[in-house]
């Protein structure tokens, strides 16, 4: 009996020492809610190999049927890293830009007055990926602008001017 | 009068970090109790051994001994028991986090147009949203949900991104004398003032250096003094993945946006 119970005492001494060492390595945090900092996961490094599309052209899938345009990874300006953002045209007042991950466009109109920018970022659209406006609309495409151009319209989807869903006037 | 820099013990023994806030507080104190409660248990469980080791066949002090070492065992299953409990009942009981107060809508408030246009044009066709993570994009919540920002602060996040960068990757803003950009990417990152690390070689980029000084709502004159460096910075901020890292850095994971500009604080809130 006495034997039992200095090994039992030794075997739990070691287990809580375990759980102790765990414990303060950090393994678990039970009540690590909001108020902790999460840890970051690794950034892509851009290292894997990329193959953009080859060919003249290419076709982005909508619910609507697929898409045929320009393959603009054959003229692009400007890839990111993580391969994930392709720069389409690029001015002083607007930028087009490609997220591959969710297939969507983004026309990023950085000086007033919309209007004016937004129709020549819209030419400049459909112009570069060689499309109808009927095909444009079929596409996910985010016309916006930053707070700092205006506070008022940032955040705001503003739309392709000639697709119905899309046609926000600005003021 | 110069003044020497002293940090203050900012972890708890073992290397546990501190936390701020209340929920940091609480999250503070379960581990120091658990700490001193495991020291304590310890320290008891090994009394209780000696003391019935040395026994010497007397009845009372064996007693005694096993009395100590079942004290302590309970006490670590009660500790270890509350978590246990509170996680199997739900586990969201053992998550402390504060409710986030984001501001309304103009539309909502007034009552005029539809809902989540501008404030001055009370509201439009509805299709985008002030400070609101877009539907699709690299600000969108399903995007972000898998960064750094997590499921709890992923909408938020977007709405930042969104009023910031409307969700445009190669955005640029705050420009310098000299035509050059402060503020880079998703989040407008300003590089005048932070580094950044590169997508490409995983080196940490000092980019303030490539600035004569640092773009700042009060000082907006900046000129570029190293061109090659504010290049290999322009591209690792104009990089998704990497302006997200960042922004998660500066923000602490998306819970303190204090050190963007006033008119996104007023948007989207710190």
């Amino acid at each position: 009996m006495r034997k039992t119970i200095i090994i039992g005492t030794v075997v739990v001494i070691a287990i809580a020492a375990g759980a102790l060492f765990f414990v303060l390595r950090g393994g678990s945090s039970p009540a690590g809610g909001g108020g902790t900092t999460g840890t970051l996961p690794p950034v892509a490094t851009g290292t894997a190999p990329f193959t953009p599309p080859t060919g003249a052209t290419l076709t982005i899938g909508t619910p609507e049927g697929g898409v045929v345009m320009n393959n603009f990874y054959n003229t692009t300006r400007q890839v990111s890293a993580d391969h994930t953002a392709i720069l389409i045209e690029q001015t002083s007042t607007y930028n087009i830009t490609y997220y591959a991950p969710d297939s969507s466009f983004n026309i990023l109109i950085e000086a007033a007055p919309f209007e004016t920018v937004r129709a020549e970022a819209e030419q400049a659209f459909l112009q570069a990926l060689g499309i109808s406006q009927a095909d444009a609309c079929k596409l996910n495409v985010k016309v916006g602008t930053t707070i700092d151009v205006d506070p008022d319209y940032a955040g705001v989807n503003l739309g392709l001017s000639f697709c119905a869903a899309g046609a926000f006037q600005p003021q | 009068m110069n003044q020497a820099a002293i940090t203050i013990g900012t972890n708890l023994p073992g290397g546990i970090p501190l936390s701020a806030g209340p929920c940091g507080w609480i999250v503070n104190f379960y581990y120091f109790a658990l700490l001193a409660a495991g020291i304590l248990a310890f320290g008891a469980i090994v009394y209780g051994g000696l003391k019935y080791a040395t026994s010497a066949g007397n009845a009372s002090r064996q007693s005694e001994g096993r009395s100590w070492i079942w004290s302590a065992l309970i006490g670590i299953l009660l500790l270890a028991g509350a978590y246990l409990i509170l996680y199997t009942i739900n586990p969201g009981l053992t998550s402390c986090s504060l409710p986030l107060l984001s501001a309304l809508p103009q539309g909502a408030v007034n009552g005029i147009g539809g809902g989540n246009g501008s404030s001055t044009t009370g509201g439009g066709s509805g299709t985008g949203g002030r400070c609101q993570a877009p539907s699709s994009g690299p600000c969108s919540t399903a995007q972000l949900q898998g960064s750094c920002m997590g499921s709890n602060n992923a909408q938020k996040a977007g709405g930042v991104c969104n009023v910031e960068s409307s969700g445009n990757p190669n955005a640029q803003g705050d420009k310098c004398d000299d035509g050059n950009y402060a503020s880079i990417g998703l989040f407008q990152i300003n590089l005048s003032a932070n580094t950044i690390s590169d997508p490409t070689t995983g080196q940490t980029l000092n980019c303030p250096s490539a600035f004569s000084n640092r773009y700042t709502g009060s000082n907006p004159h900046c000129t570029v003094t190293n061109q090659s460096l504010y290049q290999q910075c322009l591209a690792a901020a104009k990089n998704p993945t990497t302006n997200i890292t960042e922004a998660c850095l500066l923000s602490k994971s998306g819970t303190n946006w204090s050190l963007w500009g006033p008119a996104t604080r007023k948007a989207c809130g710190s």
